[in-house]
């Protein structure tokens, strides 16, 4: 077991090394002139020369690499050009929004994908398999954007239940501990901010839900079917156990192995969602930073941005990797 | 313990099997989703030919005494802040969307196909250098790659085609690597390299052909996702900028509108979606009649 994580840690530390040279040779190298773009169109040959020397362009790629990669380790991405603040704080204040949303749809994905998965597999036929094709063919067809404008358009619109967008209602306070409001509010127990949190993201969590929702129940409901025709499922019925002992302690763990695994791909479509998702919902988290940072070609947060979610990213991926090895002791060996 | 009670205990199969009439029907109904693809598919490619000639008002030019005025005979979907005629702008946007779909879907097909081949008659060493630079690309949140790309070239409708074109680029890369490894193995093709065919022949005249297949239908389920997701980078205004009559731009200037106006939105996102679930039927038909196997669109993530 030891020696499976630690071919998985050295794996994904060498994919988190092979992002910073992919995002070191995109951003750093291919752009052009940055001392250009620094110096601005005014600046003179001798000015632009300066810069050049100042930020170490005029050193051996892998230097200049290096050096990049030993700051990035310590968190210094540079100063953003646009707000003049470390790029890598630009990001951090907003990545928490981002992640609390991700992780909110992909909970309620979950439940409900997983529930809809089941009863669809044991009740053929049923609300449940109905429900699960009508959510599977919007969740996979509509653009995730379109499907949140018509959600607020109805949820704050017309039925005026929830807000139109924002994390917080004026008015209510909330101090920043983590940057995750529902996890500040629930740390200094401030439960007024609390619910007001979880009614801003009703909306949100919604739209971004539905895709990883349609995904999930399919896989559950295939899996289940897979495992349902296991001749231990058959003994376990003849023993005399009871339908839901059957379903959710024979069939149910070995049924869920597929879907932890499409749970961790889904993540990069949920990080992706998300960020269109907060622009329908005017949320000021990643998404808003890194367009705006593409926008005005803010190039150190735009490498923040980049390699922190890859980091992110492939520390969630190696969860779930070995989250299956402690599911399955199969997978230990390997 | 009771039939009645398990509803899936009768029989072998924990699952009741369906009576013929059932089943014949539900293999029609499949048949007819794809046929229903099939007819969408066409539709499109229709309106995307003479939509521009059936539109009946200019999808760019502006008449202010026209803003904002919801649907009506004289405007069947109504009009934007600009007086612009939405139904136009959304014909006129059919033929950008599926020129877009196609040209994302070249990128990935061409250079991953390419990266494939290359990767699997290559040695060892290029096979796992490639593979590699193809497992990192996959490291990467797909909207985040295509940033990276736009922050090279700029924002734009070619650079948002362009970029998630190469978002696709690893999957295609995997796909045909493993179909080329398995006819490297065959023995026609240890005959043909025994008879002195060049490597560029094998790989032209037995590689590519058994490639082929699950290539194109890979390629025919990513049509309807690249049509999305370019359609995603013109919402966040990284795509097609104003006034094109794109359809992600479109839904992206109607988000002020929102709840006042709602048409605005409407129509672009309902156009994305059909043409989407259009693709993702005919991907899953061409899939079948290739019978390359492999998840359906509508069963898993393509990604995955």
């Amino acid at each position: 077991m030891a020696r499976y994580v630690a071919g998985r840690v050295l794996q994904a530390v060498l994919v988190v090394l092979g992002v910073t040279v992919i995002t070191f040779v995109a951003l750093h190298v291919v752009p052009g002139d940055v001392a250009q773009m620094i110096g601005g169109e005014k600046a003179t040959p001798q000015q632009i020369a300066e810069i050049r020397r100042q930020l170490g362009l005029d050193d051996p790629l892998w230097v200049q690499y290096w050096r990049f990669l030993s700051s990035a380790v310590r968190g210094d991405f540079g100063i953003s050009l646009q707000t003049r603040r470390p790029a890598v704080q630009e990001v951090l204040t907003a990545f928490p929004l981002t992640f609390e949303l991700a992780v909110l749809a992909l909970a309620v994905a979950g439940a409900v994908g997983v529930w809809l998965g089941i009863a669809s597999a044991t009740r053929a036929g049923g609300m449940a398999e109905g429900t699960a094709m009508l959510v599977t063919l919007v969740g996979t067809s509509a653009p995730v954007f379109w499907t949140g404008l018509l959600l607020l358009l109805l949820g704050g619109g017309v039925l005026r239940l929830f807000p139109i967008g924002g994390v917080l209602s004026s008015g209510v306070a909330l101090d920043r501990i983590t940057g995750i409001p529902l996890l500040d509010g629930l740390l200094t127990g401030n439960w007024p901010a609390v619910g007001d949190v979880l009614w801003h993201l009703v909306l949100p969590v919604v739209t971004l839900a539905l895709l990883p929702t349609a995904v999930i129940a399919r896989i559950t409901r295939a899996s289940m079917l897979e495992v349902l025709r296991n001749p231990y499922v058959q003994t376990a019925r003849a023993k005399g156990a009871s339908r839901a002992r059957v379903i959710y302690r024979h069939a149910l763990p070995n049924a869920l192995l597929p879907v932890v695994t499409t749970i961790g791909l889904q993540f990069g479509t949920l990080l992706s969602g998300a960020i269109l998702t907060e622009t329908v919902f005017a949320l000021p988290g990643l998404g808003r930073v890194a367009v705006n940072a593409i926008l005005s070609r803010d190039y150190p947060v735009i490498e923040a941005t980049v390699v922190l979610t890859a980091v992110v990213f492939t520390v969630i991926n190696l969860a779930v990797d070995l989250s299956y090895g402690l599911l399955d002791p199969r997978q230990r060996q390997g | 313990m009771a039939e009645e009670l398990f509803g899936w205990e009768a029989g072998a199969e924990p699952v009741p099997r369906p009576s013929p009439v059932l089943s014949a029907w539900r293999a029609l109904t499949a048949r007819r989703l794809h046929a229903l693809g099939l007819v969408m598919v066409a539709g499109l490619v229709v309106v995307a030919l003479v939509g521009p000639l059936l539109a009946p008002y200019n999808p760019i030019a502006q008449n202010l005494a026209d803003q904002l005025q919801p649907p009506s005979a004289r405007h069947w979907l109504g009009t934007d802040q600009f007086g612009r005629d939405i139904l136009s702008r959304v014909l006129s946007g059919a033929r950008l969307a599926l020129l877009v779909g196609l040209l994302a879907d070249a990128v990935a097909l061409f250079f991953g196909s390419l990266l494939g081949l290359v990767a699997a008659f290559s040695r060892r060493w290029a096979d796992a250098v490639v593979m590699r630079v193809v497992d990192m690309l996959l490291a990467f949140p797909y909207l985040l790659l295509a940033m990276v790309v736009i922050a090279i070239l700029g924002t734009g409708l070619t650079p948002a085609v362009i970029a998630i074109g190469v978002v696709y680029v690893p999957q295609f890369a995997r796909l045909v690597r493993s179909a080329a490894l398995a006819v490297r193995e065959e023995q026609y093709v240890e005959a043909a390299r025994a008879l002195g065919v060049s490597r560029t022949g094998i790989v032209l005249r037995h590689a590519l052909p058994n490639v082929a297949p699950p290539a194109i239908a890979q390629a025919t389920l990513l049509f309807g996702i690249s049509i999305l997701e370019v359609a995603g980078l013109g919402f966040l205004g990284l795509g097609a900028q104003p006034p094109t009559p794109e359809w992600g731009a479109m839904l992206a200037d109607s988000r002020t509108y929102i709840l006042t106006d709602w048409w605005l939105g409407a129509f672009p996102g309902l156009a994305i979606m059909i043409s989407v679930l259009a693709f993702n039927l005919l991907g899953d038909a061409v899939r079948d009649a290739f019978d390359v196997g492999g998840t359906s669109r509508l069963a898993g993530d393509p990604r995955s």
